[in-house]
């Protein structure tokens, strides 16, 4: 007998491999090129390679950095468990979730009048009711003709278009209550477009999709259209991350043979999994989704499009497009409704996206004469400052630190993370997790909180190394010293939560260029950050970000509290306020086309801000005098 | 109407570090010298004070320089293995001000010397010149923390100037230069900021204020000097506006630098155009020391005795007919 081959199929990727008897997941996952790591070669010591078994057997060693309670639900770590049936098998990091929705961020909320766009409930997707008499031997026309004249009846539109899947259920629901049919349509300026006839009391709503597709992490809305509620909304990793962390690393992971084709479908795989998650969590079927609004920088929405991005990295970075006319959605790969319309938020250029003019619609940038300022910390960190007659904007590579990436204890804001720490008088840490469950990383938010109370309980210095008082904290491994944040009896993963040198030279980096960004942007209009009068923050924090903890570690400018808003995913909700409203998706253009760029990289002056920003909070202490006055007032001994 | 020269007043000065310990002071130096103090951008006479003319240091060795041109050979031949000879002929003939021990010897991967031998050699230039002296350790971590510490330790009171510490490495030898009354080279890869971060962490250490000169690591004529010119010039003009961590007095190293390249050490016969070998290292040593000197630098290392020679008198020419007034 011959050895056995068996099929292992990894998710979310979807990813099927054939292995031979007795290999080790882990080989099974190299061959796949799945993104796992085994930091301390393939002993079982490290504990990073863990994954969860869904479905079949397998015998695995037993591993110290793994708890009986994981290995109950199935978690093994794959370097340590060999192959010998046909296996399921979940890569839990980039597991979707449900997020209690951003959406409702206080902000928003708040300020729902206030923002340049329109808080409106007028979807193009309506349900026509109308009622299709019987066809007789004199008014024998055909299904199809009756229904048109139905709605012409209905809504005065002359040139009505019903979509193929309309049609193959046509027959029978015009037949099934008698002729009273709900249409659903999508109104376009002179045209109606029929996506789906259901019989009359089919119980259906009408469902829409906000989505934002970042570098990093990607988020998806549910909406019900007509009363333009946030049903559910989830989030996970962009799949793509396997393929490099940063827009220039896809780029150039796209020109390889077949790259841009599993960049793509990266990506549809990515969205796909979101909406279905979602779907699932109203018990919905996907394809009873009719529109969608998808918001992303540029490269992004070049590789969700299977466009060639090459020419966005390269002088004079020229993207093959800004502005996209609607797409239908089978045309897209997006598996919702095969007629859904799909709607792009406008680009500004190779380096300000969709996200970006999305976000600025649920600002009130547009809305006053006084000058803000919209920071959105992603993975490329863009930065717009204007008020309603002008608007500069940058760019700068920021990289995915406070969207969970990078750092080893970094995660999405989801269930499981950190998502607020604060130092209690006897330096234990005292942090709160989304969910209430035990944890399992920290957010964005959370590594600024952590950053923030490590230095200024002097934990680590203004460059962000350890000092003496850190040494009782601190444990060694693989990369040298690193700062424990909780033990691994009470984290999730059952392992040391940790914060390595490394791991805060990353944070400092991204906050860096960050900064130097805004400062630069503001040096360029002839404004300092005392002319800003509201600072609007964007990013894949989480829910809740510190604002004094993002100027003590010199995140942002020093300037009084009360002029800085979080807004949370405002990509997304930007998505979402297109999604509801013809009127944003018409302003977001216009505020596509009022932004002026400015390039970072041909500007000599960058370099110089950056490596002054990369010291807690800035090399310059003048510029953060609330900070100075922290330090100088004891906890620190000195505050040059 | 006479014309008035445009004068620009600072608010800041560079801080006075003094090297060296004589007798009274806890030392054996026969004096000391003291850097910078000045008010002013460098020779800018009419514009503020410049108290403390620059000083010229000459270099030994630990093993023998393997980058030496004949020529420049030519001058230390019967020293050139005997750093206390060589020092004492370097001060007694040649006129250095100060002699810098380059104990490169002892990297892990260019003799692997040991401490004791490092140390052997410090005392032995110690005993054979009275001038302030200058100790640089090797471009590796750890040895450099090994060897330092135990140089800091056997020269203590000395007030050496201690070459030197850099960001991702300075606690050991900080704290050692602190223990045992010596002065620090902090040395940044040509940035301000750097620079600056540089000397914050050191005084956030409780590292003393006038115990620190900076290294801003300069590139010899050809290999970026107008970069490395102009960093100098901002670092300084910072520190004169009162920016109090730049406002150090700088070191310079065009010796080691000049020395390194092929355009000072390659033989007329394989470079025809590029005229006599022996003149040449002086003029490259001098170009870029002049350069730097203008750029702001208080104490310059050179290697070849007639470029120390020019630049000294250049110094006290400058000084003789402005600084006079």
């Amino acid at each position: 007998m011959g050895t056995q081959i068996f099929h292992v199929t990894f998710l979310p990727f979807d990813i099927t491999v054939k292995v031979p008897e007795k290999t080790t997941l882990w080989e099974a996952a190299k061959l796949g090129r799945l993104p796992l790591k085994t930091p301390c070669g393939s002993e079982g010591a490290c504990g990073e390679c863990i994954v969860q078994v869904l479905e079949g057997p397998y015998t695995a060693k037993p591993s110290a950095s793994l708890s009986k309670k994981l290995v109950t639900q199935g978690y093994t770590l794959a370097c340590q468990t060999q192959i010998t049936a046909d296996l399921t098998v979940l890569l839990p990091r980039f597991k979707e979730l449900p997020i209690k929705s951003v959406v409702t961020s206080d902000f928003f909320e708040n300020s729902r009048d206030q923002i340049s766009g329109f808080f409106e409930i007028s979807p193009d997707i309506k349900f026509v009711k109308v009622c299709l008499p019987d066809p007789t031997l004199e008014d024998n026309y055909s299904d199809l003709k009756r229904l048109k004249r139905e709605l012409n009846k209905k809504t005065g539109m002359k040139d009505i278009r019903c979509s193929f899947t309309a049609l193959q259920s046509l027959a029978h629901s015009v037949r099934a209550q008698a002729g009273n049919v709900e249409v659903v349509c999508e109104s376009e300026p002179h045209r109606l477009r029929v996506l789906e006839v259901y019989p009359k009391n089919a119980a259906k709503r009408l469902w829409g999709a906000a989505c934002d597709i970042g570098t990093s992490t990607v988020a998806c809305s549910l909406v019900d259209l007509e009363t333009g509620k946030i049903q559910a909304t989830t989030s996970g990793l962009n799949q793509q991350i396997k393929c490099g962390h940063d827009i220039i690393s896809r780029i150039n992971y796209a020109q390889k043979s077949g790259g841009l084709k599993e960049l793509q479908s990266l990506i549809l795989k990515t969205i796909n999994n979101l909406i279905e998650k979602a779907a699932s969590v109203v018990e919905l079927s996907a394809s009873e989704i009719c529109c969608a609004v998808f918001a992303g920088n540029t490269t992004m929405i070049h590789l969700l499009l299977g466009l060639e991005p090459r020419f966005i990295r390269e002088e004079p970075y020229v993207p093959t497009f800004n502005e996209l006319p609607p797409f239908v959605a089978k045309d897209v790969g997006i598996k919702i409704h095969p007629e859904a319309g799909i709607h792009f938020a406008p680009a500004v250029g190779s380096y300000v996206g969709g996200d970006i003019t999305a976000g600025i619609l649920c600002t009130p940038l547009l809305s006053s004469e006084k000058v803000s300022l919209f920071i959105d910390a992603g993975t490329n960190g863009e930065l717009v400052v204007g008020n309603q007659d002008w608007l500069m904007t940058c760019a700068c590579s920021a990289g995915p630190a406070f969207e969970g990436s990078g750092t080893a204890c970094g995660m999405p804001a989801r269930q499981g993370a950190i998502e607020r720490i604060k130092l209690d008088n006897h330096d234990n840490f005292l942090y709160s997790v989304i969910g209430d469950t035990a944890p399992q990383g920290i957010c964005g938010s959370g590594l600024v909180d952590l950053m923030s109370e490590l230095f200024i309980h002097g934990f680590i210095d203004r460059q962000g190394k350890f000092t003496n008082k850190a040494t009782d904290k601190l444990v060694e491994n693989e990369d040298g010293v690193a700062f424990l944040v909780e033990s691994e009896q009470k984290s999730f993963w059952g392992k040391d939560m940790l914060l390595t040198e490394k791991d805060i030279a990353n944070l400092i980096r991204t906050k860096g260029a960050v900064y130097s960004a805004c400062l630069l942007l503001l040096k360029n209009v002839g404004l300092e950050p005392k002319d800003i009068d509201a600072i609007y923050i964007a990013g894949g924090f989480g829910r809740h970000l510190n604002i004094e903890n993002a100027i003590r570690i010199g995140l942002v400018p020093d300037l009084p509290r009360d002029r800085f808003f979080y807004l949370g995913n405002s990509s997304l909700t930007g998505a979402y306020l297109m999604l509801l409203s013809h009127k944003n998706r018409t302003f977001v253009k216009e505020i596509a086309g009022k932004m002026t760029y400015i390039e970072l990289n041909t500007e000599p002056r960058y370099m110089n801000e950056y490596t002054g920003s990369l010291f807690l909070p800035h090399t310059d202490m003048e510029l953060f005098p609330s900070v100075r006055q922290i330090l100088c007032s004891g906890i620190r001994t000195t505050c040059t | 109407m006479a014309f008035e020269i445009p004068r620009e007043t600072n608010t800041g000065s560079i801080a006075e570090i003094t090297l060296g310990a004589t007798s009274e002071q806890g030392g054996t130096r026969s004096h000391t010298l003291t850097l910078g103090g000045s008010s002013s951008l460098p020779f800018h006479f009419f514009e503020g004070e410049q108290p403390h003319p620059p000083v010229v240091a000459m270099e030994v060795f630990d093993s023998v320089p393997t980058k030496y041109p004949e020529p420049l050979l030519d001058y230390y031949r019967d020293v050139i293995d005997n750093p206390g000879e060589m020092a004492k002929k370097c001060v007694e003939e040649y006129g250095a001000e100060l002699i810098s021990v380059r104990l490169e010897g002892t990297h892990p991967e260019k003799g692997n010397k040991s401490v004791d031998e490092a140390v052997e050699i410090v005392q032995k230039v110690l005993s054979s010149v009275s001038v302030p002296l200058i100790f640089t350790g090797p471009s590796h971590f750890e040895k450099n923390n090994e060897v330092m510490k135990k140089v800091c330790e056997v020269t203590a009171g000395e007030n050496c100037l201690i070459n030197y510490v850099e960001t991702d490495n300075y606690k050991t030898i900080a704290a050692a230069c602190i223990a045992y009354g010596h002065t620090l080279v902090a040395q940044s890869p040509i940035d301000v900021n750097l620079a600056k971060q540089l000397n914050i962490l050191l005084t956030d250490m409780n590292f003393p204020a006038d115990k620190i000169v900076m290294d801003p690591l300069t590139g010899t004529l050809g290999y970026g000097l107008e970069y490395t010119y102009s960093i100098m010039e901002r670092i300084r003009t910072d520190g004169l506006a009162g920016d109090k961590m730049l406002a150090f007095p700088m070191l310079v190293t065009p010796g080691y630098e000049s020395f390194n390249v092929k355009e000072a050490r390659a033989p007329q016969k394989d470079y025809p155009d590029w005229g006599d070998l022996a003149q040449r290292g002086i003029y490259w040593e001098t170009a870029t020391a002049v350069s730097l000197l203008v750029a702001g630098a208080e104490l310059l290392i050179l290697y070849h005795p007639q470029s120390v020679e020019i630049i000294k008198s250049k110094i006290a020419e400058i000084f003789a007919a402005e600084g006079g007034e």
